[in-house]
């Protein structure tokens, strides 16, 4: 059994003629990353909708195929049982975040699904302890940084133990070492929980060492699957923003031998006798 | 040329923009770099004639913003904000267009005329006639583009452009760049976007905490040691440059790769 499976799934919002998702299958194993790219407009943002039953639940249309979520079809969960599954984290932490204080955010998700006070109060500590954040708790959240709020944004949906986090360009308003943060911190959350995780961003570099496996999108359907430097080495469109040293490695090699950047870096030589470090 | 001097800004508490003092010429890239939060946006601001300096004075070729009106500034500068949702209101993608143009006395058929070269483009004439707001989201960012390009600025500002763009629309938002220096025009970015930046080698303002604290072309930030201070992140191509013991950077991929295919004997 997979964490997801998506089955042949079909697509369009009502009043549109045009399929958002056409025929989309693919399996994501217990534990595993799935990087998800592709151009805007291409049905990423569909297909997330329709892996956390927003699709068809709140945005309406024509719906054929199956999403199955540790087994179970996700159009058959309730909405809580959903709610505890899925776990989407959005973009901007700002569209997210309702609470005044860091600590009751965090356990807002828990408070509306009606768990007991106790159970409460110590997920809410153990999730702030787990990402970092825990002497944040007493703070207001207007005066955290950016990256902060997108922490807590994130501590708000791991608080409820999802199986699948669904990450909507989480780093995309953030610079780069808070981004690059926040990629680590996710890869080793997910690795420590052995959850599966589906991240949609457009700065692959980000994400490229972290992920497991990487997904293209293009016009509604999946134009290449499988693992991160085999898509990258055959890719060849130009939706994709690809990381400078995989293009390097692709017009100096003609293949992509590394990777991860580090690796690329260390196995460079410079040339004999040039003094300039 | 943009010229501020010894420019203050506070929004209440403290200062945002401290004693900053530099020189913006048109035909070429400007880049403003640092940390979430450090000011770049309020010297793009001011800059625009949004905002006027509390101390200092800047002066857009020989306007002082002090004592003009903004809308006389904005038809020398543009400026693009990250977020094009806080700019769009039009009931239409072409009247948003428009709107400035009118506000800037052209005639209808003449805005329309200019609208409709910008929408071309930036090849968004086929949703003339939509709401902006049902646009994707790097549609909209392009629409922004199309709006101020639509009355043809001296200087563009673009604040945090690459955010959110897929691949292709950063090799359009590129070529755009291009495009304008080439034009003579100012080109002035705001950008934690260092992979975006280098090719483009801009003269680079790093603005820590209201202040700039470094000033040079981007090739040279990365061999100075303390540019992680200021959050910034070095782009490959100048950490492959160093390995490979290159006097001068590698701006290109092109360029990178064919040291390697010559060192290794490729």
């Amino acid at each position: 059994m997979y964490a997801l499976e998506v089955k042949n799934l079909s697509f369009a919002y009502r009043g549109e003629a045009a399929k958002a998702l056409d025929s989309v299958s693919l399996s994501l194993p217990y534990g595993k990353i799935l990087l998800l790219a592709g151009a805007s407009g291409c049905g990423k943002t569909t297909l997330l909708r329709a892996i956390a039953g927003l699709v068809p639940r709140i945005y309406a249309g024509s719906y054929s195929g199956e999403v199955l979520i540790d087994g179970k079809n996700v159009l058959s969960m309730s909405q809580k049982d959903l709610a505890v599954s899925v776990g989407y984290v959005f973009q901007n932490p700002e569209n997210q975040l309702v609470s005044y204080i860091v600590e009751r955010e965090v356990a807002f998700g828990l408070e509306n699904l009606g768990f007991e006070k106790e159970h409460i109060i110590n997920k809410t500590e153990s999730v702030l302890k787990e990402l970092g954040i825990y002497e944040l708790k007493d703070r207001p959240l207007r005066t955290l940084s950016d990256g902060q709020k997108q922490l807590v944004a994130i501590a708000g949906i791991l608080v409820m133990n999802p199986k699948i986090l669904i990450l909507d360009e989480p780093t995309s308003t953030l610079d780069p070492a808070t981004a690059k943060m926040i990629s680590t911190k996710v890869n080793e959350i997910i690795r420590n929980r052995g959850a599966s995780a589906i991240v949609v961003e457009h700065r692959i570099d980000l994400f490229a060492e972290t992920a497991d496996y990487m997904a293209v999108m293009k016009e509604g359907r999946i134009a290449e699957f499988g693992k991160v430097n085999e898509v990258l080495e055959n890719y060849s469109g130009t939706e994709l923003r690809v990381p400078a040293f995989i293009e390097v490695q692709k017009k100096a090699y003609g293949r992509v031998i590394h990777s991860r950047f580090e690796d690329f870096l260390s196995g460079l030589k410079g040339p004999e006798g040039r003094g300039f470090t | 040329m943009i010229k501020l001097s010894d420019v203050y800004y506070t929004y209440g508490t403290g200062y945002a923009v401290e004693g900053v003092s530099l020189e913006i010429k048109e035909g070429e890239a400007t880049a403003f770099v640092g940390p979430n939060g450090s000011g770049k946006t309020t010297i793009a601001k001011l800059i625009s004639g949004i905002i006027k300096p509390a101390r200092g004075s800047v002066y857009v070729d020989d306007i002082d913003t002090k004592k003009c009106r903004p809308s006389e500034i904005i038809r020398k500068v543009g400026i693009i904000f990250q977020n094009p949702d806080y700019q769009l209101f039009e009931s239409t993608v072409l009247e948003e267009v428009m709107f400035a143009l009118r506000n800037m006395g052209y005639d209808r058929k003449e805005a329309q005329d200019r609208a409709m070269n910008a929408l071309e483009r930036f090849g968004l004439s086929k949703y003339a006639d939509r709401p902006p707001l049902s646009l994707s989201g790097g549609e909209k960012k392009r629409l922004t583009f199309a709006i101020v390009y639509a009355w043809e600025p001296k200087y563009i500002i673009f604040d945090e452009p690459t955010v959110g763009q897929d691949g292709l629309n950063l090799k359009n938002l590129r070529n755009l760049l291009d495009e304008m220096l080439k034009e003579g025009k100012g080109v002035i970015i705001t950008s934690h976007d260092m992979e975006f930046l280098w090719p483009l080698n801009p003269l680079t303002f790093v603005v820590k905490k209201g202040r700039v604290v470094w000033k040079g072309k981007m090739k040279d930030l990365f061999k100075e040691t303390d540019y992680r201070d200021a959050n910034l992140t070095e782009p490959q191509l100048s950490a492959i440059s160093k390995k490979l013991h290159l006097t001068e950077p590698a701006l290109s991929v092109e360029d990178a790769a064919e040291v390697i295919k010559g060192v290794s004997g490729i």
